[in-house]
């Protein structure tokens, strides 16, 4: 179970920009929760990302992963049990090495690199299987450097890297958006798949309002650091997509009070 | 025309184990380390100040690498730790190691002329000293080969490649990048510092200016060996330093042997560098139009 509890940030503090963007946050992600993070944008919804990632530090709050707090543990640290994709498909992998050199690192993933030999022929086969449930045909290419493979192809290898261990954790930072729609859809069928498999935690931004609600159990919508919608298995499935748009265009004309009371009128 | 190449043959080996050092940092740490020049005459004035003062040459090389892994570290913490572009910390590192190298030395140089070194170990099983000379400086050469080789095979190897690619995946796999970028250039200062002593020996002294200009000729080195040999895996790519090496101190030696002065090539070196750096953009735009 991921808890967050009074989170506070501020950016550009006692300058005349000051942004109070999270003012006492607090959240519950149940374990084995798929959920959906809509808002517009300066909402926080990567700004709450980094916070968990460890790549911001909070001004101060908890984030228990697990009943740990981890809000000033340093971001490699929490990699052990938090992993990332992120919305550019090169941050996820190392160009310069080969697929089955990325794949063998990830396997080692929060362990001792030490000077041990890294390839193993008998994870070469584990590793092809695995990426021939891909469908994208890279089990052939288990020796071809990563920088030649295309964006939803690094994207695919990513995904497949950040839960070859299965962490606590998955965030998931718009990690479809800079592909086409047709890869997109298959990075997306290809989540599903990986989080079920392995009942992985996940939290997952997304500007897609289609995404948000064909994926998951949970939406939660953020607007200037607070949660403005939070729904739960039926509600959420009952939820249009002309209804969520709907919300979303109010949040930034109204106060986060009456877009809530808006919304159990709904 | 023989005695041209079988001289830049075993420059090629001596200083190719420098070269080693610079592709390490260079191509796969994606970092520019001007260390190199300092850690190089480092390696001379360990190795020469040992011997000067009556100590063993194997004494001298691993006085000679560990002080190079030290420089390394120190530009690498400068790096990470105080935030420092690399590029300028590798500049202090180097220009403090000016004053180190005269304070090992005590004196700007030291002659090893009188002693067999490093290059007469196997003088005592009757090898004449040339053979001897050539039998030490090829294994070292290879044993440079094997060990980084080996390095690149395992796990610290892998994820030392995946650090100059992309620092968010290494902090991704849990390891702080910091660390790694450390590692790598306590390494590849290590390898320079141990040719630095192997040149010293060499060329039968350590001066403390004999570093001026070594990153530059690393770098030529590195460059040329990838433009003859091409990428064929990583073992292919540590030997195309050595062939690289080789190449380059050929055409140094042809240019002294066409009536080039000493004092002119390091002109020509940034010259060979230029040209090097330079020819795959011009030869993309020449096929392109």
């Amino acid at each position: 179970m991921i808890e967050i509890r009074d989170l506070r940030k501020t950016f550009y503090r006692g300058t005349p920009d000051e942004i109070q963007l999270f003012r006492g946050f607090s959240m519950k992600i149940e374990k084995g929760d798929f959920v959906t993070l809509v808002g517009s944008n300066g909402a926080g919804k990567s700004t709450l990302l980094n916070l968990i990632a460890g790549s911001l530090m909070p001004d101060s709050g908890e984030i228990l992963v697990e009943g740990r707090d981890v809000a000033r543990m340093p971001e490699h640290k929490r990699s052990a049990f938090i992993s990332r994709v992120f919305q550019n498909p090169s941050l996820g992998t190392s160009p310069s090495l080969t697929i089955e050199e990325n794949l063998s690192l990830a396997l080692n993933k929060g362990r001792p690199f030490g000077l041990g030999r890294a390839k193993d022929r008998r994870r070469r086969e584990r590793f092809r299987e695995r990426l021939a449930a891909l469908g994208l045909g890279l089990e052939n290419k288990l020796d071809v450097k990563v920088g030649v493979l295309s964006g939803g192809q690094r994207q695919a290898l990513a995904l497949l890297m950040a839960t070859e261990v299965p962490p606590s954790l998955l965030l998931l930072d718009e990690h479809t958006a800079a592909l086409d729609p047709n890869t997109a859809g298959v990075i997306m069928e290809m989540t599903r798949r990986v989080v079920e498999e392995h009942r992985i935690t996940t939290l997952m931004v997304t500007h897609n309002m289609k995404n948000a609600l064909d994926y998951g159990n949970r939406l939660v919508m953020l607007h200037r650091g607070s949660i403005v919608v939070d729904l739960r298995d039926e509600q959420k499935r009952g939820l249009t997509i002309a209804q969520l748009m709907d919300l979303f265009s109010r949040t930034s004309a109204l106060t986060d009070q009456m877009v809530l009371a808006e919304f159990t009128q709904i | 025309m023989l005695d041209l190449v079988l001289t830049a043959v075993r420059e090629g080996l001596l200083f190719g184990v420098m070269a080693a050092g610079v592709f390490l940092t260079f191509r796969v740490l994606n970092f520019a380390d001007l260390t190199v020049d300092g850690s190089f005459a480092l390696g001379a004035a360990a190795y020469a100040a040992v011997l000067a003062g009556g100590g063993t040459a194997w004494k001298g090389l691993v006085l000679a690498l560990a002080a190079g892994l030290a420089a390394g570290a120190v530009t690498g913490l400068l790096h990470t730790k105080a935030g420092i572009t690399g590029l300028l910390a590798g500049i202090l590192t180097m220009i403090a190691l000016y004053s180190v190298n005269l304070r090992i030395m005590g004196r700007p140089n030291i002659p090893l002329l009188n002693t067999r070194g490093v290059l007469g170990w196997f003088e005592p099983l009757g090898m004449s000293a040339e053979a001897s000379a050539w039998t030490v400086t090829g294994l070292f050469a290879v044993a440079v080969w094997g060990l980084l080789l080996w390095l690149f095979q395992t796990k610290f190897g892998y994820l030392l490649r995946a650090t100059g690619d992309n620092l968010q995946m290494v902090k991704a796999l849990g390891v702080n990048p910091d660390y790694m970028e450390i590692c790598g250039l306590a390494v590849s200062n290590g390898l320079v510092a141990l040719s630095g002593a192997l040149v010293a020996q060499y060329q039968g002294f350590a001066d403390v200016s004999m570093g001026i200009g070594t990153i530059v000729a690393g770098l030529a080195s590195v460059i040329i060996g990838e433009m003859l040999m091409g990428s064929r895996g990583i073992g292919w790519l540590l030997a195309a330093v050595f062939v690289g090496t080789f190449v380059y101190r050929l055409s140094i030696g042809a240019a002294l042997a066409l009536g080039f002065a000493p004092t002119d090539l390091k002109l020509l070196t940034a010259l060979i560098v230029f040209a090097a750096l330079t020819l795959p953009a011009i030869r993309k735009k020449v096929r392109l139009s």
